[in-house]
């Protein structure tokens, strides 16, 4: 037993990490196998995000400047959010995949190997639409930025850095809160795809556009006005005009550690439940 | 030679009944969806009374219709009947075993998907209605013409939707086609935004694609974008797409078929 | 009447390389059949056997019309499995090992259901057959549980049930036994026996396991890499096999018995106890009879070839004694002197 016992946790990740190396560069191989696949994964990015895009521009030119905020500036929310998702998708959006994997019986085989069963998730398929979803999101942002003509002080540049970090931790966050929920409840798998839409369609404005029900909703229930909108509102130093307070646009790495830690939990949660009940 | 082969519509329903989550995830996404578009529709009309002649009314029942049009429909997912899920899970073998070919089975199938759908989007109407989001069809005919419409539309979204499920028979994974054609069908069908909404030229082509037959023509008579008298053409390019994704379905069928002969199932 | 016409039937498989190849990979090809001829009549139980990758599957999908053919020509029942796919359907049942047909979101019966629909099973009939297969593979202790919460055991007999509920005349089981418990594995079989005793059909049974082919099925076919490498009953692979059966004979005490007989070798000659290898071809009633007809026999034991072992010698690469392919010939052999 003290072999086992001086397993150390350094050792533990070291090995999860080396399985988790090995069954991704296996999916990227698998990717890379089919041709078709593999221009239309990326296709597929590309698309996604000009669609998303392509929405936002409508709103902005069919209605008056949307609450003070300029074209340019309705534009770094939408461009910030892209990037944040294009990051999400680089690395965790298998978490969306868990049903099919399930149907395919790999979601069993992850619950017996000796690595975590997340890491395992996320590596299950090298997620190719994210080269469009990045390609994307930069162009977009470029754009931007020489429409906004910014003086880049580092603090400007760390909240920019931050702000997408933190969007695309909080994606993550909500995505794992859906997974608790679907693992735990099957049938309920069309929340991944209603989560998408919500994000993808309310994150990309400022908030106060909307009326106060769900200004309310988006900063307090779900929070999809920290993905973007209010680390932004700080990067372009608009702080005071953001409802419920400038501190918020301060807050957002925080609220998406909170959430972050709300995710784990609930992730575990289904877990546990899919252990014991199946689905 | 086979007696009830139109009973295969009653599986998608049955399967979506089963189960008392999918219901409830279903009426949950439907009711906050709608909900949430409207209240968007809401705030980008509150400093102006007409966007490219819609007024905040018109756009609010266009919205809720439209979203109620499509939400409903693919929600099944993993856990459907699709040339994906049975792929995955090795299975697809059988539908080409069986003496009812693995086409008209996908279709009776659809069938039972459509008859689903068209139920959410009867009571989500109702609902819209009582809550005075959707404003009640103009006239008799207006509202004869629209059902007439939504029902090419569920035709021609069928065969769009069964085309991106034929994918699956050459790519490894559809979940990025299936995403993607989400989004793409949602933008430009016109559930996400009217399509009069788009810039000039764009809104010219986007008009004429086999999306905005599926749910922005249905959506557009009934608010009253179309007028009656002006119905026919629009709903004859709504037939048009529907023989024309007939015939590419079943040339895709066919090439799906000689791909699983290739492969062995 | 012959039910499965295999004629001449090659298929090869061409792997597809990788979009980015690392180093210089030539294109491979296998060859998954190689002109296999193979008739299979009516109510004939048959064991399709071979190692993994032999060409068993391939085989079978030939065989349903899901894989045409390079070269040769397949019928069942007359039709062309593939090219009459739809009218070949209502002749044939399938199962694929751990594959099911049953809707995941739905409950077992009302798969069963849908497959009446499929067919246009009259009513009463549906009723009739559902309540027969219930008594051979109790099925309705879980048919009312969604096809996703059964357990393998269950979802394998519902499987099977879906499979024959039309009673189609030829029948296809890809590993119908694979991963179950005792239990069910006997009911399996008992249903299986069933269906063979009524005579009409025609079952073709692909398995790695041993005992479901010894108990079930008269004629085995024997395929290896793509080559049939035996066809015949069981009685002669085990007979001809790498190893024969062995007789223990004992001697009554000083009775000077036989030693020596034709139709077997003597291996072992230990005190009052004798061990003969029969020599292929002999039966043991034959050999008992000749014993006893020499006197001088207490008792005669005889222990028979078990197929795994023939398989396992098979399997190994010693094909010597299966008459199958011939030997390579060897060019220009030098003359011994």
């Amino acid at each position: 037993m003290t072999g086992v016992a001086r397993t150390t946790a350094g050792a533990r990740t070291r090995r999860a990490w080396r399985a988790a190396g090995a069954t991704g560069r296996a999916g990227l191989r698998e990717r890379l196998a089919d041709k078709a696949d593999f221009a239309l994964a990326i296709v597929n990015g590309v698309t996604y995000q000009v669609t998303v895009l392509l929405f936002a521009t409508v709103v902005f030119t069919r209605f008056p400047p949307l609450a003070g905020w300029t074209v340019g500036q309705v534009l770094l929310v939408s461009s910030v959010r892209l990037l944040a998702h294009a990051v999400f998708v680089l690395g965790f959006t298998n978490v969306r995949e868990i049903p099919y994997l399930i149907r395919q019986g790999r979601f069993d085989s992850f619950l017996l190997r000796p690595a975590p069963v997340l890491l395992q998730v996320c590596t299950s398929r090298f997620p190719l639409n994210a080269v469009g979803d990045l390609t994307v999101a930069v162009t977009s942002l470029g754009v931007c930025l020489s429409m906004l003509r910014l003086d880049w002080t580092p603090a400007r540049a760390g909240f920019l850095v931050l702000a997408v970090a933190s969007g695309a931790v909080l994606e993550l966050a909500l995505a794992l809160c859906t997974a608790g929920v679907v693992l735990l409840r099957p049938g309920s798998e069309a929340l991944f795809s209603w989560l998408d839409t919500v994000i993808g369609s309310f994150g990309n404005y400022p908030l106060n556009v909307f009326p106060a029900v769900l200004r309310a909703a988006f900063t307090f229930v779900l929070p999809v006005a920290f993905v973007a909108f209010y680390p932004v509102a700080a990067v372009l130093g608009k702080a005071d005009t953001v409802p419920y307070g400038p501190a918020l646009t301060l807050v957002a790495p925080l609220v998406a550690l909170v959430w972050l830690g709300v995710g784990r939990w609930a992730w575990r949660a289904g877990l546990r439940a899919y252990r014991r009940h199946g689905w | 030679m086979t007696g009830a082969v139109h009973r295969l519509a009653r599986i998608a329903p049955l399967a979506e009944c089963m189960r008392g989550t999918r219901l409830a995830t279903t009426g949950f996404v439907v009711v906050t969806q709608v909900l949430l578009y409207a209240e968007l529709w809401r705030a980008l009309y509150a400093h102006t009374a007409e966007v490219a002649g819609l007024d905040v009314r018109q756009a609010v029942s266009y919205s809720t219709l439209a979203t109620l049009a499509t939400t409903a429909r693919a929600m099944r997912g993993a856990t459907g009947e699709s040339v994906k899920t049975r792929i995955l899970d090795g299975s697809i073998a059988y539908w080409f075993l069986r003496p009812v070919s693995a086409r008209r089975y996908r279709a009776w199938y659809g069938v039972g998907e459509a008859l689903y759908s068209s139920a959410w989007v009867a009571a989500g109407l109702a609902l819209g209605l009582v809550l005075g989001l959707v404003a009640p069809p103009a006239s008799a005919a207006v509202a004869a013409l629209s059902a007439v419409s939504f029902g090419l539309g569920l035709v021609v979204l069928y065969y769009l939707t069964l085309l991106i499920d034929l994918v699956a028979f050459w790519t490894v994974s559809t979940e990025g086609v299936t995403r993607f054609y989400e989004f793409v069908q949602a933008l430009l069908s016109g559930a996400l935004i009217p399509l009069w909404f788009l810039p000039g030229p764009l809104a010219a082509v986007v008009t004429r694609l086999p999306f905005a037959a599926g749910v922005s023509t249905p959506v557009s008579l009934y608010a009253g974008r179309i007028a009656p008298a002006g119905a026919a053409g629009p709903l004859a390019v709504q037939v048009g797409w529907c023989l024309v994704l007939a015939v590419l379905t079943a040339a895709v069928w066919r090439r799906a078929g000689r791909r699983l002969v290739v492969l062995g199932g | 009447m012959t039910a499965i016409e295999v004629r001449e039937v090659s298929k090869r498989f061409r792997l597809r390389g990788p979009l980015l190849r690392r180093g210089r990979q030539p294109r491979r090809e296998t060859v998954a059949l190689d002109r296999v001829s193979l008739e299979i009549g009516a109510g004939e139980f048959v064991g399709l056997l071979g190692q993994n990758g032999a060409g068993k599957s391939t085989l079978v999908r030939v065989m349903t019309g899901l894989l045409v053919p390079d070269s040769g020509t397949v019928r069942v029942l007359g039709l062309d499995p593939n090219r009459d796919q739809v009218r070949n359907a209502a002749n044939i049942g399938v199962t694929f090992g751990q594959r099911t047909q049953l809707w995941w979101d739905l409950r077992a019966r009302d798969s069963f259901g849908i497959l009446r629909d499929m067919y246009g099973l009259p009513e009463p009939v549906f009723v009739r057959r559902m309540r027969e297969l219930d008594d051979v593979l109790g099925l309705s202790g879980f048919w009312d549980t969604q096809a996703r919460h059964l357990s393998l055991g269950q979802r394998v007999r519902c499987d099977l049930a879906a499979a024959v509920l039309h009673r189609p005349l030829v029948l296809f089981l890809d590993e119908p036994t694979i991963g179950l418990d005792v239990l069910v594995r006997s009911q399996v079989r008992a249903m299986l026996a069933d269906l063979a005793r009524t005579g009409d059909h025609a079952i073709v049974l692909t398995t790695h396991d041993v005992d479901d082919v010894e108990a079930l099925c008269p004629r085995i076919v024997l395929i290896d890499r793509g080559r049939p490498l035996f066809d015949g009953t069981l009685a002669d692979l085990t007979g001809i096999g790498g190893r024969s059966g062995t007789v223990t004979v004992e001697l009554t005490a000083g009775g000077g018995g036989p030693v020596r007989l034709p139709g077997a070798r003597l291996l072992e000659l230990d005190g009052v106890r004798a061990t003969y290898a029969l020599d292929p071809g002999v039966g043991q009633e034959e050999f008992a009879a000749r014993l006893l007809g020499a006197g001088g026999v207490r008792s005669i034991d005889f222990e028979g070839v078990r197929l795994e072992d023939v398989l396992r010698s098979v399997y190994a690469g010693d094909h010597s004694r299966l008459g199958g392919p011939p030997a390579p010939v060897l060019p220009a052999a030098p003359a011994p002197p």
